[in-house]
């Protein structure tokens, strides 16, 4: 130090004491030495403490154990009594630690200052955060309008305890993402098995074969962690076959025993065809068809009767003999076989339809409920529902608020239109979509889904001012200019608070942003479908307390109750979430304590969830029935309070389906219903009571200089909110335009070429369809992998966000797409991030959602985004 | 903590306080102390307006946004070790931590919600170790200290915290 | 993969597998090894992250890495996780010249960071790679099979979290031990054997493509290659 500098110090700091400056007032217990402070280098085993808890990184939820030293998370490792993962884990859980403890991490509310999007802010504190919100909020529930609050969340992991909030605030309005997953897909699972069944649980472990139609449970996929470690096993150990049709070299298509490219939106067409074929060859499982289907094979046979495989091979590209062959095979294996599909089989125009034919595959070969085959298990909330019978009831258990009523109740009002808008609803996959109304939109002839639906209904002024809206985890909107637009339009939505851990491009437009504990700061209730086939129940504990003054959203929603008050406090009487998930649990055989230390409960003795719908109804289930012994016919249904229990089968009383008519509903009107509900002609394929085949209408003679955009998951990251995940973001930090090197050759491209993707707005019944032009656009390199359907080209898109896509600890360069919502982000870049631009690296990412166009299934409201119709050029 | 506050040990302190929170009232007056005053304006000549005047209500207001802008939301200028030590980015704060859990100190309020790794947490602990325990601390846990005040100088924009980052080159 | 059914009761009398970390343990292996199943392994990458984890292995340093491959001949990409092969015959340690390579009693080859010099002769000598300099600590480092864990009787954390059990750490001179059963039922093999460095390491299914595998990058993006190549050896 020089000498200046010591007299500078020396100056200041005797003025300062001179002047009494002492804020601090600190005192220490001693001068301790520099070696006590703290443990350097790896964790020391005898020391840390493990936490068995809940994992978030992706939507799996798979228990883990965290270790703690020093105050500090440091490790996740797998839970060794997770039933699913068997102790298993994948890279992303890792991730945690990261947005947990990156330096860029949203710690303190905030409130905006200037014009909203102009990115002015300043910090607040929680009492004046909650003090303006109830102000805000409070008016609308004395003025009778609680329905212009709007809540908006990515999945809700609380298991109710938003809609508990929206329940005892009165309003309907709940906004939630599935449409951007996999609504399409959900739909027929919802209509062959009912509602409780909106996802399967095929019994990987001992099954022989599986047709795999653009899933991807190697690498993301609802429960791909607990399928993939089954199913190598099952492939490895025991010889089972895995055959994939993709458009691209996967994880799952790279390990696969077969893999075929098909067409973008043909995956119906080659399911079709084998359904074709089975029924051609006589291996179609006749007495489990006519037992539990409500069509006669007659009438499957006369529907498929045109759908060859070479027909197929036509529309897909898949040679007829494979698709022939792999017929037979999977029929030769039932029961102990399975079909497996998922966006790639779902996200287009026909998806619904083509996933209709797939699971048709597994009720016509009979593997349903069967070792080895297509099951369905207990979901989650446990509650009574069908297949958790004998479970502990796990039930939120503060005063419940009733559910309100719908919006649109009033003056003027047609109660005929409402209850078919309503049946549509519950057409939809999601039971959540029924207490938000889809809105049919009489201008355009079209039906537009939920989220878009509410921006649509603001744009047409109907719903007046949309009031405090909060947005949960914060969305990165597609179709970015037309998500961005409506936010920032103050008359519309004139008070938008986020709820985040990070900044993101949907806070960036809010007025407030509240910080949000994460995942190893908070509670969670726990349960998905167990791919044992065994349910369990698991709680996510803290491990650390909440960093800087951040808040679980139970403590912030359960805040603002007592703060809007008015007899929204009568249903939050818990004072802290512990006590809360003590008496959620109470009904376990085993002590809070106990589930705490193993994290994880199962009732070991239970029977596998095969066939349940072959169980017997007990005596208990019988009370109250019109079952009477030997009164019933063949086929009957038991019913109680107008509401079926149960069917006749072979003159016993069994449980049967959860569906109305107890059987499975390979044929169903609600789709033809829902579409004259909503104006959609019934000559379009989405509203055929039967599996039906129909083009995706903007691929029907697709130009050669045309092709097809979308987008796909790698394993180490999660949508698009892993960016800043250090490790995860090491190993991918880009997106490049993935294309076969023959699409290449045409397009006159070498590898890593500059080019510029411009996509156009789909032509089927949705969303600003038909209008010319480009709607979106990007630059970004080219890859070549010969695994790619020569048609397709695809990113990732995992990184190239403005704001969240950066590595923990630094900011790397990312490059700006087209459009205006972006903005080049030019940071300082840290030693660390080796493949930043200035250091001679190939950079970040592109951002895309400029070029993925809102385009909602018809019914259905899934995003169509594996439809894309794009043109390449060379920059 | 020496019984006597040591001149090194009142600048950390300052640079602390200005950046564990927005500036308020109080500490506004520290810094209008006439002697004070002189001495930071030599500092950094730049922080004299701000320095010789009233502050309004929305001079504190400009201050707490610039505040929010370098230090909090998408902050061009993070204050935590682990933004500048990539490659051991926990350990700062876990030594930290590991501190604070031992009761080692007693945290002034607007301190308490500080993420362990903070600059001004570690200023504030930096101010109360003398001799070589000083040293070892500054060593371990400081020595990104240079590349925040050269960030800080670089990115912004409100003559306060131009003074903030001179005033860290002298600690 | 334990016996879920029977292993884990629910009994509050029970000691659950963490919690007996560390407790009187000692591992007696004679010679630690790992053997890598590629039929099993599906890239996932969680070896790799949970070894960055655990070890504070810093940005463009892996101990433990996956390669992803474009198979030459067909259109699925192949991976492979790749590791320090903890030989016998460690040309690392001979080529050491402050001496600050050793072998411990189980056999896994250690670095020992207070006697580096960094001479850097080491990561010329490993023929896989396995070495990488530390430019904060300046020093060595490579994988020593997590030592802090197995002394208290967990796996190394890349063994651990693997979801489709491809990688299995045991005794390889133990006849009965898990890992020599698998080496001898399912032929597992060294890499390299070439080289005579007479590795811990064992691959099942490795023959094909390993070399390419190898020399390629952690993503499929030609242009960050020659970034991570810095610390790979391998490519010449």
């Amino acid at each position: 130090m020089s000498d200046l500098t010591r007299r500078s110090i020396l100056k200041l700091g005797s003025a300062l004491i001179a002047g009494g400056f002492s804020p601090l007032r600190v005192s220490a217990q001693n001068a301790t030495s520099g070696k006590t402070f703290g443990v350097l280098g790896r964790l020391d085993y005898s020391k840390a403490k493990a936490t068995p808890t809940i994992c978030f990184a992706c939507t799996n939820h798979c228990g883990v154990i965290g270790w703690v030293q020093d105050g500090l998370v440091r490790k996740i490792d797998g839970n060794p009594l997770d039933p699913n993962t068997e102790g298993n884990l994948c890279s992303k859980a890792q991730g945690m630690i990261s947005y947990t403890y990156y330096p860029e991490r949203i710690l303190y509310p905030l409130r905006r200052v200037g014009k909203r999007g102009e990115g002015k802010w300043k910090r607040i504190t929680w009492d004046e955060a909650y003090t303006e919100l109830a102000e805000k909020m409070r008016p609308l529930r004395e003025n009778g309008t609680p329905e212009e609050f709007v809540f908006h969340y990515g999945r809700d992991k609380t298991k109710g305890y938003t809609k508990h909030f929206t329940n005892a605030f009165g309003t309907p309005h709940r906004l939630n993402r599935r449409s951007i997953c996999s609504s399409n897909r959900r739909a027929p699972l919802m209509s062959f098995y009912g509602r409780d069944f909106e996802w399967e649980t095929q019994d990987l472990s001992n099954t022989k074969y599986v047709i795999n139609w653009g899933g991807n449970p190697y690498e993301a996929y609802q429960g791909g962690l607990f399928m993939a470690h089954r199913l190598q096993s099952a492939r490895v150990d025991h010889g089972a076959k895995l055959v994939t049709f993709e458009v691209r070299p996967s994880a799952t298509a790279s390990k696969s025993d077969e893999f075929h490219t098909v067409m973008p939106g043909t995956d119906g067409a080659v399911a079709f065809a084998m359904i074709h074929t089975i029924l051609k060859e006589g291996l179609e499982d006749k007495e489990f068809w006519n037992r539990w289907a409500n069509l006669s094979l007659d009438e499957l046979r006369k529907s498929v009767k045109d759908y060859t495989p070479e027909w197929a091979e036509k529309k897909s590209g898949v040679p007829a003999a494979d698709i022939r062959r792999i017929a037979i095979e999977f029929a030769n294996a039932a029961p102990a076989c399975c079909t497996m599909s998922n966006r790639g089989s779902a996200k287009h125009y026909n998806g619904m339809q083509s996933d209709r034919a797939i699971r048709t595959l597994d009720v016509l070969v009979g593997n349903v409920g069967k070792p080895g085959g297509y099951c369905l298990s207990s979901l989650r909330g446990w509650s009574g529902k069908y297949g958790q019978e004998g479970l502990p009831n796990l039930k939120l258990p503060e005063p419940k608020a009733s559910d309100p009523k719908p919006w649109g109740i009033g003056e003027g009002f047609d109660e005929v239109a409402f209850k078919s808008q309503q049946r549509a609803a519950h057409a939809r996959s999601e039971g959540r979509f029924s207490s938000v109304i889809p809105v049919f939109n009489p201008v355009k002839d079209i039906m537009v889904s939920d989220d878009e639906c509410i921006r649509e209904r603001i744009s047409m002024g109907d719903l007046g001012a949309l009031k405090p809206y909060f947005a949960d985890i914060g969305a990165q909107g597609v179709d970015a200019l037309q998500c961005s637009e409506h936010p920032q339009d103050e008359k519309l939505i004139p008070f938008h608070v986020a709820i985040d851990i990070g900044y993101g491009e949907q806070s960036a437009l809010a007025d407030m942003i509240l910080p949000e504990a994460t995942s190893l700061e908070r509670w969670d209730y726990h349960s998905t479908n167990c791919y044992g086939l065994v349910p369990y129940t698991g709680i996510r504990q803290p491990l650390v307390d909440p960093q800087g003054e951040s808040k679980s959203i139970q403590v912030i929603l359960r805040e603002l109750a007592h703060k809007i008050g008015g007899g929204m406090e009568k249903h939050f009487t818990y004072k802290d979430d512990e006590s809360l998930y003590r008496d959620w649990y109470k009904e376990l055989p085993i002590s809070w304590e106990e589930f705490k230390r193993r994290g994880i409960w199962q009732e070991k003795d239970r029977p596998k969830d095969y066939e349940l719908y072959e169980r017997p109804l007990t005596d208990g289930e019988l009370a109250g029935t019109n079952f009477k012994a030997g009164k019933l016919a063949d086929g009957a249904l038991v019913e109680k309070d107008g509401k079926a229990v149960g069917i006749m089968k072979d003159g016993k009383a069994v449980r049967g389906f959860p569906t109305p008519n107890r059987v499975i509903n390979v044929y169903d009107e609600i789709f033809p219903e829902a579409a004259t509900a909503v104006g959609l002609p019934l000559s379009d394929g989405n509203a055929s009571p039967l599996a039906t085949w129909h083009e995706v209408p903007e691929h029907v003679d697709l130009p050669d200089d045309r092709f097809i955009f979308s987008t796909f998951k790698w394993n180490v990251h999660t949508q698009g909110r892993s960016g800043h995940w250090k490790y995860s973001a090491e190993i991918i930090h880009t997106n490049p335009i993935f294309m076969h090197p023959d699409t290449g050759k045409t397009l006159g491209l070498v590898e890593g070429d500059e080019v510029e993707v411009s996509v156009y707005r789909p032509t089927g019944f949705t969303y600003r369809a038909r209008e010319k032009g480009v709607m979106g656009s990007f630059k970004n390199h080219v890859r070549f992998l010969k695994g790619m359907h020569k048609r397709v080209v695809m990113c990732s898109h995992h990184v190239g966000q403005s704001e969240t896509s950066k590595p923990e600890a630094s900011k790397a360069e990312t490059s700006p797409a087209e459009g205006k919502s972006k903005k080049l982000a030019d940071r300082r870049l840290k030693d660390g991030v080796w493949w930043a631009k200035k250091r001679g690296g190939i950079g970040g990412g592109v951002h895309i959602n400029d070029a993925l166009p809102i385009n909602p299934a018809p019914l259905i409201g899934g995003q169509n985004w594996y439809d894309n119709v794009c043109s390449i050029e060379k920059v | 903590m020496p019984l006597d506050m040591t001149p090194e040990a009142a600048v950390a302190q300052l640079a602390a306080s200005l950046l564990a929170h927005e500036i308020d009232a109080s500490l506004l007056a520290s810094l209008q102390q006439p002697e004070t005053s002189l001495i930071l304006q030599k500092i950094e000549p730049r922080v004299a307006s701000l320095l010789n005047k009233k502050w309004a209500p929305q001079d504190f207001e400009d201050a707490a946004v610039e505040y929010c802008r370098l230090f909090i939301l998408d902050p061009v200028a993070p204050a935590r070790a682990a933004a500048y030590n990539e490659k051991n980015s926990l350990e700062v704060a876990g030594r930290i931590q590991f501190m604070l859990d031992s009761g080692f100190l007693e945290l002034p309020e607007r301190f308490k919600s500080l993420a362990p790794d903070h600059v001004a947490l570690l200023l504030l602990v930096y101010s109360t170790l003398i001799g070589d325990d000083s040293i070892q601390f500054k060593g371990d846990n400081l020595a990104w200290l240079p590349d925040f005040s050269g960030c800080l100088e670089n990115e912004c924009k409100h003559p306060l915290y131009l003074l903030v980052a001179k005033i860290l080159r002298m600690v | 993969m334990a016996d879920f059914n029977t292993d884990f009761p629910m009994s509050e009398k029970e000691v659950l597998p963490w919690e007996k970390v560390g407790k009187e343990y000692r591992l007696n292996y004679k010679r630690a090894g790992m053997l890598v199943d590629l039929d099993r392994c599906i890239g996932c990458h969680s070896c790799s992250v949970s070894c960055k984890t655990e070890n504070e292995v810093p940005l463009g340093n892996f101990r433990m890495r996956v390669r992803y491959l474009e198979q030459p001949d067909n259109k699925q990409i192949s991976f492979t996780p790749l590791i320090c092969m903890h030989c016998v015959d460690a040309p690392c340690l001979k080529a050491c010249p402050s001496k600050a390579i050793r072998r411990e009693d189980d056999g896994r080859v250690f670095i020992d960071e207070n006697r580096c010099d960094l001479e850097k002769e080491c990561v010329e000598a490993c023929p896989y790679g396995a070495i990488s300099i530390n430019v904060e600590k300046e020093v060595a480092e490579k994988c020593d099979f997590c030592t802090h864990r197995t002394e208290v009787g967990l796996d190394p954390a890349c063994v651990s979290n693997c979801p489709t059990d491809a990688l299995v750490f045991g005794d390889l001179d133990d006849p009965e031990s898990r890992i020599s059963k698998l080496v001898d039922k399912k032929k597992a093999k060294a890499w390299k054997a070439e080289e005579k460095t007479n590795p811990s390491v064992l691959y099942v299914s490795h023959e094909k493509w390993m070399e390419e595998k190898a020399n390629t990058g952690v993503q499929l993006d030609p242009k960050d290659e020659d970034v991570t190549y810095e610390q790979n050896n391998l490519k010449k």
